[in-house]
C-alpha cells in the first residue's frame, strides 16, 4: 500500500502530529488531569508530551539508521514475527483511539451542538465522513490538516486571550498541587495521550527523509504540547482545581464564559465547527493508520477496500459503552496501556539496535 | 362477389360500407429515424476485392481512353503541316502520359485502392484523376461552397490547371489579383516552363506570394483548402501548390468584454488565431517566445497554438501539454472550453484548473512566470496553465493599480468568496440548530419575520436561490441592454412580491442577495460557479448537521482541493505544499519586490529580476539637491 510515497514534507508532518495529539483538549482530559495533579496539571501535560517526544525521537533515530518505516525497522532488527506483533500492537492502539475519539466526540456533539439528534446518527456521521476523507490518502489528510492548523491555533489562542478577565493567576503558583513527584509520575504514565506522534515512524516511507520526520516531530508535538500546556493553565486560572475537575467538557465551558458584547454572544456555538474539524481529522488519521498497518503487514496492494469495513466496525464498537462515563473510564485505561506504544516498542528497538549497531550504516533517506 | 359486382344489392352494400367503414386518409409513410449501419468499410473481404478491382479497372479504362485520344491527336498533328509548332505540345503530352502510366503500375494501383484513407493518396499527374479524387473527398456536387476553377496557363505548351478553394474562407481579391491574374494574363512571348522545374518556375516567376508551398498528398491538399488556402493543381505534375489566401470575415481587435479594467491594456482577443498570437507577441518582444502549432479534431483539424517562453517554461510541462493535446481523439473541437475539458486533470469537478482569459496582457504575464498558453483558432479566449486557486482570484488590473489598493481589493474578493461560500450555510445552521448564537433581538426579529412563512428554512433558501439563479441566467440569455434590466426588475419585483406573499422572509432575501452579490466579486466566472455549487453542498450539510455539517463539508471541500492538480502543479500551491510565490498570493507585494517566479511552476529560471531592481536609486541624479 503506497499512496504518493515520499511526497510529504515538514508542514504535512507537523499538521498530522498536531491534529492527532491535540483533540483531547476538547474532551474531558483536562478535568481528569486536574483530579490527578491539581495545580500542577499543566506540568504533567508537559511531562507526557516530553516523554513521548523523546521516545518517538529515539524511534525515528533508529529508523534513520535502518531505513524504511517502523515495520521495516522491526523486521530488520527483530524479525518478521516481531514486526507482526508490533504492527498488531499499533493497530490495537490506533483502533482503540479511533473508537474512543468517535464515541467522545459524538457525545460531545450531542451535549453541545445537536442535543435533539440521534446518538447513532451522529456516530455514523463522523465514521462515514472520516472514511470518505481518508479515501484521498494520508498526504491529502496532512495537507488539509496543515490548512486548518493556523485557524485552529488562532481560534484557541483567541479564547485564551478573551478569558483574561476571568484569570486567577494564584492557581499557578508552584507550591500548590499534589506534588511534583506525583505530577511527573502521572505525566509519564499518561504519555499514551501523545502516542499519535508515532505516526511519523509508521508513515516514515511517505516522508521525504529522516530530517523531515525529526523536524515534524519537534514542531508538531512541541506545538501541540505548548497549546495543551497553555490551555491547562488557562483552564486552571479560569475555574480553579475544584470547579475545573467537575466539568465534562472543559473547552466548551471555557468558551461559554467568553463575552464580547450583547450583539456577539455565545461564541461557543460558532466554535463547534472548530472542534468538529479537529475531531474528524483526528479520527481520520487514526482510522487511516489502522487501515495502513493492516494493509502493510498483509502486504495488500491497497487498503481502500478495508476502509468502509474498519469504519463500520469502529462505529459499532464506539456505540457499545452504555454511557459517556464508562467511555471516559475506558479512555483512562487506554491512555495507560497505549503508553506501551510510546515506551516499550522504541526501547525494545533501541536495545536491539544497540546490539546490532555494528552492521548498521547511517541512512539519511527513509 | 365478382359476379355480383354490378348487382344492385352489391352497389348498395358498397355504398353503405363506404359510408360506415372509416377510411384513414392517404398520407405518406411517417418518417422514422432508423439506426444507421456503422459508416465503416465493407467488412466482407470478397466484396472489398471486387470494389478495389472495379476501381482499378475504371482507372485503367480512363487511362486507355486518354491514351487513345492522345494518339488520335498525335496522328492529326503529324498529318498537318504544323509539326514543328506542335512538337512541344506532343512532348508535354507524352511526358504526362508517362507519369500517369507510372502511377498505373499494378502494384501501386492495388496499394492506392486498398488505402481507405484518402488523406494518404498522392497527387496524380492527371488533372482529371485529381478532380475525381477531389470530388470524392468533398462529396461533389452536394458540396456547393468548394470552388474548382479550371483554366489554362498561357505558356508553351499551354498547361491545363485547376485552382481549388473554399468560398468565403479565402480572400477573393487575393485569388483574382495575386493568383489567377498572373497565371492567366501574364503572357510574355515565348514563355516556356521547363519540364523538370514547372513548380519552381511558377513559384518564382508567376506567383507573387511569399506564403506558398508544395503538397504531395491529398491530406495536405484538404488541410489547406479547409483552412482557407487555395490549391493549384497542374496537368502533368505530381505535386500541388498551396497558396496562403486566408481571408474570411472576422471581428477586428476590440476591447475585452468580460475582463474589463479601469487601468491596464484595453485589447482583447478576436477569432483570428494569427492575430491573437501576434497580440501576445506584440506585448512580449522576445525571440524565445515559442508558438508551436498543433492540430486538434480528427475531422475539424482545428489549429491550436501552444505558446511558452523557451528559456523559462519547464520543458516537462510543455511536453505534457503537447502530449495531451495531440492525444485527443475526437471529431470536432470548436471551442477552447471544449479543448480544456479534454486536457484538464479534473474535468468532472467544477473548479477550473486553467485561467481562461481574453486579455493578451494576462497571457503575457503568465508566460513570463513560466506558464504555458493555449490558443485555438476561432476562439477569442486563451488558456493559461497551470494555475492555482489563488491566481483565479487575481484580476487583470491588479498590477496596474498601486500595491496597497490592489491588495485591499484582493482581500475584498476573498471576503466575497467567504460570504458566497459560508453565509447561506451558516445562516441555515444557526437558525435551525444553534439559535443561541444569534443575539436575542435579532432572533426575535428573524422568528417574527418567519412566522407566516410556510416552508422550512432550507426549502425557503433553496427556493430563493433557484429564483436568483433563474434571474441571473435569464439576464445573461436576453440579448442587449434588456438583460441587466430584466435582472434588476425581476430581482426587485420578485423579491418584494415573494416577501409580501409570505413565501420567503425578508432576512432570507438579504442572505441570498448578499451571497449572490459576493459571488460577482470573483473575477473568474467558472470559479464563481464552482463556489456557488460548493455553497449548495455546504447548505445541504448544514441543513442536516448544523455547524458540525459545515465543518464536515469544509473538510471534504478542502480535501478535494488538496487532491487537485493543475497540469501536475498542486491546485492550492503555494500554500499547500508550501512554496515560494514571489509576494503574489493574496496580498500583492510591490512590483520591484517580485523577484522570483512561482516556485510551484518549477521554471528553468527562478529569478525574474535582480534583488535590487530599482537600480536608479543607487545612481546619482544629474540635477536637483547636491546633498
Amino acid at each position: 500500500m503506497n499512496y504518493q510515497g515520499g511526497n510529504m514534507g515538514i508542514a504535512a508532518g507537523i499538521a498530522l502530529v498536531f491534529a492527532v495529539t491535540i483533540p483531547r483538549v476538547f474532551l474531558t482530559s483536562l478535568a481528569s488531569r486536574l483530579v490527578d495533579d491539581a495545580q500542577l496539571a499543566w506540568f504533567s501535560v508537559a511531562v507526557s508530551a516530553g516523554a513521548a517526544m523523546i521516545m518517538t525521537k529515539v524511534l525515528l533515530y533508529i529508523l534513520s539508521r535502518t531505513g524504511g518505516d517502523v515495520i521495516d525497522g522491526v523486521r530488520w532488527l527483530l524479525g518478521s514475527t516481531a514486526a507482526w506483533l508490533v504492527a498488531l500492537i499499533y493497530i490495537t492502539i490506533f483502533l482503540a483511539n479511533t473508537v474512543l475519539l468517535l464515541r467522545e466526540f459524538a457525545e460531545n456533539t450531542l451535549l453541545t451542538a445537536l442535543p435533539l439528534s440521534e446518538f447513532s446518527l451522529v456516530t455514523i456521521w463522523y465514521a462515514v465522513w472520516a472514511a470518505v476523507f481518508i479515501y484521498f490518502g494520508i498526504e491529502v489528510v496532512g495537507r488539509v490538516a496543515y490548512m486548518v492548523l493556523p485557524f485552529l491555533v488562532a481560534s484557541m489562542l483567541l479564547i485564551v486571550i478573551l478569558l483574561i478577565p476571568f484569570y486567577n493567576v494564584y492557581q499557578l503558583v508552584p507550591w500548590q498541587g499534589n506534588g511534583l513527584e506525583i505530577a511527573v509520575y502521572h505525566g509519564l504514565t499518561m504519555a499514551g495521550t501523545n502516542v499519535g506522534a508515532v505516526i511519523l515512524a509508521i508513515y516514515a516511507r511517505e516522508f521525504q527523509n529522516a530530517k523531515t520526520t525529526a523536524q515534524a516531530l519537534f514542531w508538531g508535538l512541541g506545538g501541540s504540547m505548548l497549546i495543551k500546556v497553555v490551555y491547562t493553565q488557562s483552564y486552571l486560572m479560569t475555574f480553579g482545581v475544584y470547579v475545573g475537575q467537575e466539568k465534562i467538557l472543559p473547552f466548551f465551558e471555557m468558551t461559554r464564559l467568553v463575552y464580547l458584547n450583547r450583539f456577539l454572544q455565545r461564541i461557543e456555538a460558532l466554535l463547534i465547527a472548530l472542534w468538529a474539524m479537529v475531531s474528524i481529522l483526528a479520527i481520520a488519521i487514526s482510522l487511516y493508520t489502522v487501515v495502513y498497518l493492516i494493509a502493510r503487514i498483509l502486504e495488500l496492494p491497497s487498503g481502500r477496500p478495508l476502509v468502509p469495513l474498519v469504519a463500520a466496525i469502529t462505529a459499532n464498537v464506539a456505540m457499545m459503552p452504555p454511557d459517556i462515563i464508562t467511555a471516559i473510564g475506558y479512555e483512562k485505561i487506554y491512555l495507560y496501556i497505549s503508553s506501551a506504544g510510546v515506551y516499550a516498542i522504541p526501547a525494545l528497538l533501541f536495545l536491539a539496535f544497540f546490539l546490532k549497531r555494528k552492521g548498521v550504516k547511517r541512512c539519511t533517506s527513509v | 362477389m365478382d359476379d355480383l359486382s354490378g348487382n344492385f344489392i352489391a352497389k348498395i352494400y358498397k355504398s353503405v360500407k363506404r359510408l360506415v367503414i372509416y377510411q384513414p386518409p392517404q398520407q405518406p409513410t411517417r418518417f422514422v429515424l432508423q439506426e444507421t449501419t456503422e459508416n465503416s468499410k465493407i467488412s466482407c473481404p470478397a466484396a472489398m476485392a471486387i470494389r478495389e478491382g472495379f476501381t482499378e479497372l475504371t482507372k485503367l479504362i480512363r487511362y486507355a481512353k486518354r491514351l487513345s485520344g492522345a494518339m488520335e491527336e498525335a496522328v492529326q498533328i503529324i498529318k498537318s503541316v504544323q509539326m514543328a509548332k506542335a512538337s512541344p505540345t506532343l512532348k508535354k503530352l507524352s511526358i504526362t502520359l508517362e507519369k500517369q502510366q507510372a502511377e498505373l503500375n499494378p502494384l501501386l494501383l492495388a496499394y492506392d485502392e486498398a488505402e481507405d484513407d484518402v488523406d494518404n493518396l498522392p497527387v496524380s499527374a492527371s488533372l482529371g484523376e485529381n478532380e475525381k479524387t477531389i470530388a470524392r473527398i468533398y462529396r461533389l456536387p452536394y458540396n456547393t461552397d468548394l470552388i474548382i476553377h479550371r483554366f489554362v496557363i498561357s505558356v508553351e505548351p499551354p498547361m491545363p490547371s485547376m485552382l481549388i478553394y473554399m468560398d468565403g474562407l479565402c480572400d477573393s481579391k487575393f485569388i483574382n489579383s495575386i493568383v489567377l491574374k498572373p497565371l492567366m494574363y501574364y503572357k510574355h512571348s515565348g514563355a516556356v516552363l521547363s519540364d523538370n522545374e514547372v513548380i519552381k518556375n511558377l513559384l518564382t516567376q508567376y506567383l507573387p506570394s511569399s506564403k506558398t508551398k508544395t503538397a504531395m498528398s491529398f491530406g495536405d491538399v484538404q488541410n489547406a483548402v479547409n483552412t482557407g488556402d487555395a490549391v493549384l493543381l497542374l496537368e502533368g505534375e505530381i505535386s500541388a501548390i498551396i497558396i496562403e489566401s486566408k481571408g474570411w470575415e472576422h471581428r477586428s481587435v476590440e476591447r475585452p468584454v468580460f475582463e474589463q479594467s479601469v487601468r491596464g491594456a484595453q485589447t482583447g482577443f478576436g477569432e483570428m488565431l494569427g492575430v491573437n498570437t501576434a497580440l501576445i507577441r506584440a506585448l512580449f518582444n522576445s525571440s524565445d517566445l515559442i508558438a508551436e502549432k498543433l492540430s486538434v479534431g480528427i475531422k475539424s483539424k482545428t489549429a491550436c497554438v501552444v505558446m511558452y517562453l523557451e528559456s523559462v517554461a519547464n520543458p516537462t510541462l510543455v511536453s505534457e501539454i503537447k502530449r495531451r493535446i495531440t492525444g485527443i481523439e475526437t471529431d470536432y473541437i470548436t471551442d477552447i472550453g471544449i479543448l480544456e475539458q479534454f486536457i484538464t486533470d479534473h474535468p468532472n469537478l467544477p473548479f477550473p484548473t486553467t485561467l481562461n482569459t481574453e486579455r493578451p496582457d494576462r497571457v503575457a504575464a503568465g508566460l513570463n512566470e513560466g506558464r504555458v498558453a493555449i490558443l485555438l483558432d476561432s476562439s477569442p479566449f486563451a488558456l493559461v496553465l497551470p494555475i492555482s486557486l489563488f491566481s483565479l482570484i487575481h484580476s487583470a488590473e491588479d498590477f496596474a493599480l498601486l500595491q496597497p489598493y490592489s491588495s485591499v481589493v484582493r482581500l475584498l474578493r476573498w471576503v466575497g468568496v467567504g460570504i458566497a461560500l459560508f453565509m447561506p450555510a451558516t445562516f441555515l445552521a444557526i437558525s435551525i440548530f444553534h439559535q443561541e448564537a444569534i443575539p436575542t433581538e435579532m432572533l426575535l426579529a428573524i422568528t417574527s419575520a418567519r412566522l407566516q412563512v410556510p416552508f422550512p428554512t432550507i426549502v425557503e433558501m433553496l427556493l430563493l436561490g433557484v429564483a436568483f439563479e433563474l434571474i441571473r441566467e435569464g439576464g445573461l440569455r436576453i440579448p442587449g441592454f434588456l438583460g441587466p434590466t430584466i435582472g434588476i426588475v425581476g430581482g426587485i419585483i420578485l423579491g418584494q412580491a415573494a416577501v409580501s406573499a409570505k413565501i420567503v422572509s425578508p432576512i432570507m432575501v438579504i442572505v441570498v442577495a448578499a451571497t449572490g452579490v459576493a459571488t460577482y466579486t470573483i473575477p473568474d466566472f467558472r470559479l464563481g460557479a464552482a463556489i456557488r455549487l460548493s455553497s449548495l453542498v455546504l447548505m445541504l450539510f448544514a441543513a442536516v448537521m448544523g455547524l458540525v455539517g459545515i465543518a464536515t463539508g469544509t473538510l471534504v471541500i478542502l480535501a478535494v482541493l488538496c487532491n487537485m492538480k493543475s497540469f501536475g502543479m498542486s491546485y492550492i500551491s503555494p500554500v499547500v505544499p508550501k512554496s515560494g510565490a514571489g509576494l503574489d498570493v493574496i496580498i500583492r507585494g510591490p512590483v520591484y519586490r517580485q523577484e522570483m517566479r512561482p516556485d510551484a511552476l518549477n521554471p528553468k529560471v527562478r529569478r525574474r529580476q535582480p534583488s535590487i531592481s530599482l537600480v536608479w536609486r543607487k545612481q546619482k541624479p544629474s540635477g536637483g539637491d547636491s546633498k
